[in-house]
């Protein structure tokens, strides 16, 4: 029952992202966006810092374009339900509603790669030194657990914000932070001492060590730490989600409040 | 004149109401400089190039204010079709173009406020910024205040007949951010392209700004008469187009379908 209703919701995640699809929205937004903003945060550190600050914000962008992304779509799947007046309609039904939100962020992941594998085709080729083929198999093993994190994420601030109309302006600013606090384009350095301990357990934060590490000579031994790590961020992150949905689902019950918002 | 001017501050002080309400429009508007001053800034002190601080903080605060106001000139034609009301606009006896500047210029004119976060941000990353000119400085400001607003009236003709032309604002944002020079030097870009980069008012304004805080002693009139001149071909620009716009929406009698 419950890969069934994973299953579905899946394909109706899938049918919504398809029925949304026109040549001008792939190439226009979809591709171009996370493509032109990877360049920007690029561009920008390589002319301010050096060829050796362009470097950091390329590896940086290659593994944040996916991310950006994810935080983004995934946060924005309930909202979607809410905006078109069917939560309600989930809330009361009675198949289970966690299923049915696991389901959704498997569209946003492959939409998300799609966007990052445009980019890093796109930026690759300025990577130096070139990695090998087992550097990249290690690397995508990290943007894989930073996806993790990066979904849950979402889900917890689709969650958090359920009562109000706050999610997409949340998610959207909360990614952006999440750039500058993880050190994806300028060391996290420059920030000052007390809060590098909270920097470096934001979600994402240790993926993107990872993928640093494999890319710059790491073994696979290194990373299993960092991976760790991420993974229990990322469980950490769907544990308060699906907490906060459940309490948000049992509140606005009592209350049948959800029409309102 | 004053009916239009009338015309023009009723549709500003309609629009900067509406905007008070939008929790998207002022957390985009003041979280934006920050982020983009923590880069540009954060890059120049990371890697000790600290001549080039006042062009990174300067540059991040006018990209909030390209940012409010090309944003505004595609959601203002947006909201105003979702909420059905375009086409009553459209039929008014009013002119379309200075509601929409009226409100384009509401919608650029809490931006200014970017440029101080910046210099904020900056010191907090521990690159202090000061204005060493700040007449020269509050007129380059508002200078490009006014001519991106234009701008976005100009742009905003677009949006009137496509209603997917918002969707790619943000998309050529980040290129017009290279372009104009606000996140790198013009010098840096290469020779075919720049002079697509002086068509843009914003360049010079930047540039103008970033004199004002750099030198203590006033240096060039040129970026200035340059944003004149390119506000006035931007006056041209979106009343051109909007004559052609409003009459193809007339003749087709389209614009309430969503």
């Amino acid at each position: 029952v419950v890969a069934r209703l994973v299953a579905s919701s899946l394909l109706f995640s899938w049918r919504i992202w398809v029925s949304d699809l026109t040549l001008g929205t792939v190439i226009g937004a979809k591709l171009a966006r996370p493509l032109f903003q990877a360049l920007f945060f690029v561009v920008v550190p390589w002319i301010a810092g050096g060829a050796r600050l362009g470097q950091y914000a390329l590896v940086g962008n290659l593994f944040f374009a996916a991310i950006f992304s994810a935080v983004v779509v995934s946060s924005m799947h309930v909202q979607f339900e809410k905006w078109s007046g069917t939560l309600p309609l989930l809330a009361v039904t009675p198949a289970g509603a966690i299923p049915q939100l696991l389901g959704r962020p498997v569209i946003t992941s492959i939409e998300s790669l799609s966007a990052s594998v445009i980019t890093i085709v796109v930026l690759a080729p300025w990577l130096d030194p070139f990695p090998g083929a087992a550097r990249i198999a290690g690397a995508i093993v990290a943007l894989l657990a930073g996806l993790a994190s990066a979904n849950a994420l979402g889900l917890l601030i689709s969650a958090s914000t359920l009562t109000s109309r706050w999610g997409p302006l949340v998610s959207n600013q909360l990614a952006y932070l999440l750039m500058i606090g993880t050190g994806v384009v300028v060391p996290t350095a420059i920030f000052p001492d007390r809060i590098q301990p909270l920097l470096a357990w934001l979600p994402t934060a240790h993926a993107l060590g990872a993928f640093r590490m494999v890319l710059a000579n790491g073994t696979a031994r290194d990373l299993a730490p960092a991976l760790l790590a991420e993974l229990a961020v990322a469980a950490l992150c769907l544990t308060a989600a699906l907490g906060a949905f459940a309490w948000r689902l049992h509140r606005s019950r009592a209350g049948a409040t959800w029409t309102l918002t | 004149m004053r009916r239009a001017a009338r015309t023009a501050v009723a549709a500003f002080v309609a629009e900067l109401r509406h905007r008070r309400g939008s929790s998207f429009y002022i957390t985009a508007t003041f979280l934006q400089p920050v982020i983009v001053s923590i880069v540009t800034v954060g890059a120049c002190v990371w890697a000790g190039n600290r001549e080039m601080v006042p062009f990174a903080a300067v540059g991040a605060g006018f990209i909030g204010i390209w940012n409010a106001a090309l944003w505004g000139s595609g959601t203002i034609i947006d909201e105003e079709r979702r909420a059905g009301t375009l086409p009553l606009l459209l039929a008014a006896p009013a002119d379309l173009r200075l509601v929409l500047l009226g409100k384009s210029l509401a919608d650029a004119s809490p931006s200014v406020l970017a440029l101080p976060l910046s210099f904020a941000t900056a010191s907090l990353i521990g690159a202090d910024v000061a204005v060493r000119q700040p007449v020269a400085f509050a007129l380059a400001v508002v200078a490009t205040l006014l001519s991106t607003a234009v701008l976005g009236v100009a742009l905003s003709a677009a949006f009137v007949l496509s209603r997917t032309g918002s969707e790619y604002v943000p998309v050529v944002n980040y290129p017009i951010f290279l372009l104009a020079g606000l996140a790198v030097p013009v010098a840096v870009l290469p020779a075919p392209v720049r002079f697509l980069s002086s068509v843009l008012s914003v360049r010079w304004g930047n540039e103008a700004a970033t004199s004002a805080v750099a030198s203590a002693t006033f240096t060039a009139w040129t970026p200035y008469l340059l944003m004149f001149a390119l506000t006035v071909v931007y006056t041209l620009l979106a009343a051109t187009l909007h004559e052609i716009v409003e009459r193809r929406a007339r003749w087709e009698g389209s614009l309430g379908q969503w």
